[in-house]
């Protein structure tokens, strides 16, 4: 069966504009590099890296706003290059930018506007609109101006918005920044049945540690554009390390507290890893670690 | 149906969304009254049936009047796209749109909904001013007067579509649109026909539709002409609607491309 997401050699250079009567010759960055990764049916994939790692490079080009410069990447077995439409009605897409709705329209009108334009009639998308309120517990604010919404909730909007068609790929891009504790679990129950029953794809980039390992059964991790590692989710760990002989500077850099300094990894020793090797460098020294489970800290 | 469905909805949105500016729609109501009274004023002022006018009834108030309610249509179209297209690059909501099953194509022409719907309001409030209060006489034949509004309606969205093909690539050229506006109000002969135009000047004219439509509309509304007397006018507007339709569809085409190679679809 072909697999839910596929890309092959997948690269994509950013070039830098030209100037008035001056093209640029500036080499570009290259935000994907080379990527092959596949994504079966039913997967449910978590997307980590650092910054400038490639990932909302990737849902971009799969949800077909930017087009590779080479390779090839499909979604159930279509071309994002050559019939973006199709693969439009395949996926839905949750952009992490809270300006993309109509600021003057409700939480409400603005899903139904968003849900007609993907296909759905009139009352279709009303029921729909209504039911993903619910259950991301913005019924109450249904009918109040999206102007009047906080970030967590145009969040939420945000992520009922790519679920409006019921999509077989989902393509969500940070959906747990910027929530509280309460509505990130509304989220995550959200996600969980859905992804659970198999019948959805979703590729998730996410800082967020416990979101890997709630709702994901594999990680992959981008470094400069490329496939780093690809590993089950682990129980993601937090790192309380000691530290001495940073300048001010450095401390500030990596954000040290006192002596202390916390590291969020994701169970693959990654991040600690990059934590380690960039006091090092600086000619820091570390006196103790102490672990605690991140999750239980959420 | 889903076309019409599509319509419904930017309708229902622009419709909240405009809705919430109160004083906006106030200026609005009291800008097309001004330009009645002003147009009625110059009509008065003009007096008699001059030689110009002949061939569209010789009274000046009904030809400014039709004039002023197509040149409607046309400014629409040539800047509702754009401007559209340019509040959904700054506003954000571009990106959102483009990412679903509606082409994108679809998407620039369907945002101008409520723009010809406020210009068909426009006109029928120009038209019912006119006749009931102004005594403007019109003589309608709506065989000739259909086709000239179809074909002109094709040429004025092609027209609008290319325009907002280049906003999407080059991001600002709302002065480019408004220039093309000024230029064709002049050389479209909205306010006075073209035969008052400079020689050298006539030939620009006939190379703007809305020139075309006008002559068109005013001879089919103001003396009753048929298909056969406007002849000229209907294949003129049939060669740029040919023309210009596939075009747009091109150039639209071009530009989305364009700007997924560039991935600066949402830039502004």
């Amino acid at each position: 069966m072909t697999p839910a997401i596929e890309t092959h050699q997948l690269t994509r250079v950013f070039r830098e504009p030209g100037r008035l009567f001056r093209r640029s010759t500036a080499p570009g960055t290259v935000a994907l590099d080379d990527l092959s990764i596949a994504i079966e049916r039913g997967e449910c994939v978590a997307l980590v890296g650092p910054n400038g790692a490639g990932k909302s490079t990737l849902l971009r080009v799969l949800s077909t706003v930017v087009l590779p410069t080479s390779g090839v990447a499909r979604v159930l077995g279509t071309d994002v290059a050559s019939d973006p439409v199709a693969v439009r009605r395949k996926v839905g897409v949750m952009t992490g930018d809270d300006r993309s709705f109509f600021w003057r329209l409700t939480g409400l009108e603005n899903l139904v506007f968003f849900a007609e334009i993907q296909g759905l009639s009139t009352r279709e998308a009303r029921h729909r609109s209504a039911e993903l309120l619910d259950a991301l517990g913005l019924a109450a604010a249904a009918d109040r101006r999206f102007s009047g919404y906080s970030t967590g909730m145009r969040q939420r909007l945000g992520l009922a918005r790519a679920m409006l068609h019921c999509p077989p790929v989902l393509l969500l891009d940070e959906p747990t920044a910027n929530l509280d504790l309460e509505h990130r679990s509304q989220v995550l129950d959200l996600l969980r049945p859905l992804l659970a029953e198999g019948g959805t794809t979703a590729l998730i980039a996410s800082h967020d540690a416990g979101l890997a390992v709630t709702v994901a059964n594999r990680v992959i991790r981008l470094e400069h554009g490329r496939l780093a590692t690809t590993s089950e989710p682990r129980e993601p760990q937090r790192y309380l390390l000691r530290v001495r002989g940073l300048t001010a500077e450095q401390s500030a850099a990596l954000a040290v507290s006192g002596d202390t300094l916390e590291v969020d990894d994701l169970g693959d020793g990654h991040a600690l890893a990059a934590t380690v090797a960039s006091i090092v460098s600086g000619g820091g020294e570390i006196v103790g670690v102490e672990s605690v489970a991140a999750r239980t800290l959420r | 149906m889903r076309l019409l469905a599509l319509v419904v909805a930017f309708l229902r949105r622009d419709w909240i969304n405009e809705t919430s500016y109160r004083a906006m729609l106030l200026i609005e109501t009291l800008g097309v009254g001004s330009s009645l009274i002003l147009f009625y004023s110059i009509g008065r002022l003009v007096g008699g049936q001059p030689e110009p006018l002949r061939e569209y009834g010789g009274e000046y108030f009904p030809f400014a009047l039709v004039g002023l309610a197509v040149s409607g249509y046309f400014s629409i179209s040539l800047i509702s796209a754009s401007n559209r297209l340019r509040q959904a690059q700054t506003t954000g909501t571009l990106e959102a749109m483009f990412v679903t099953a509606t082409p994108p194509g679809w998407l620039l022409a369907l945002s101008t909904a409520w723009d010809y719907l406020l210009a068909t309001i426009r006109l029928a409030i120009f038209v019912g001013v006119g006749v009931l209060a102004m005594g403007v006489d019109f003589d309608f034949n709506v065989w000739a007067a259909l086709p000239v509004i179809v074909l002109s309606l094709v040429s004025f969205v092609a027209l609008g579509l290319i325009a907002a093909s280049c906003i999407l690539v080059v991001k600002r050229g709302d002065s480019i649109a408004i220039l093309g506006n000024i230029i064709t109000t002049v050389f479209g002969g909205v306010l006075f026909p073209i035969t008052l135009l400079p020689e050298w000047a006539r030939p620009i004219s006939y190379l703007i539709p809305l020139s075309w439509a006008l002559d068109g509309l005013r001879r089919a509304t103001l003396v009753g002409a048929g298909p056969r007397d406007i002849s000229g006018s209907l294949l003129a507007l049939a060669i740029s609607a040919l023309v210009l339709a596939p075009l747009a569809w091109l150039s639209i085409r071009w530009a989305t491309e364009r700007v997924r190679r560039d991935g600066s679809l949402g830039h502004y």
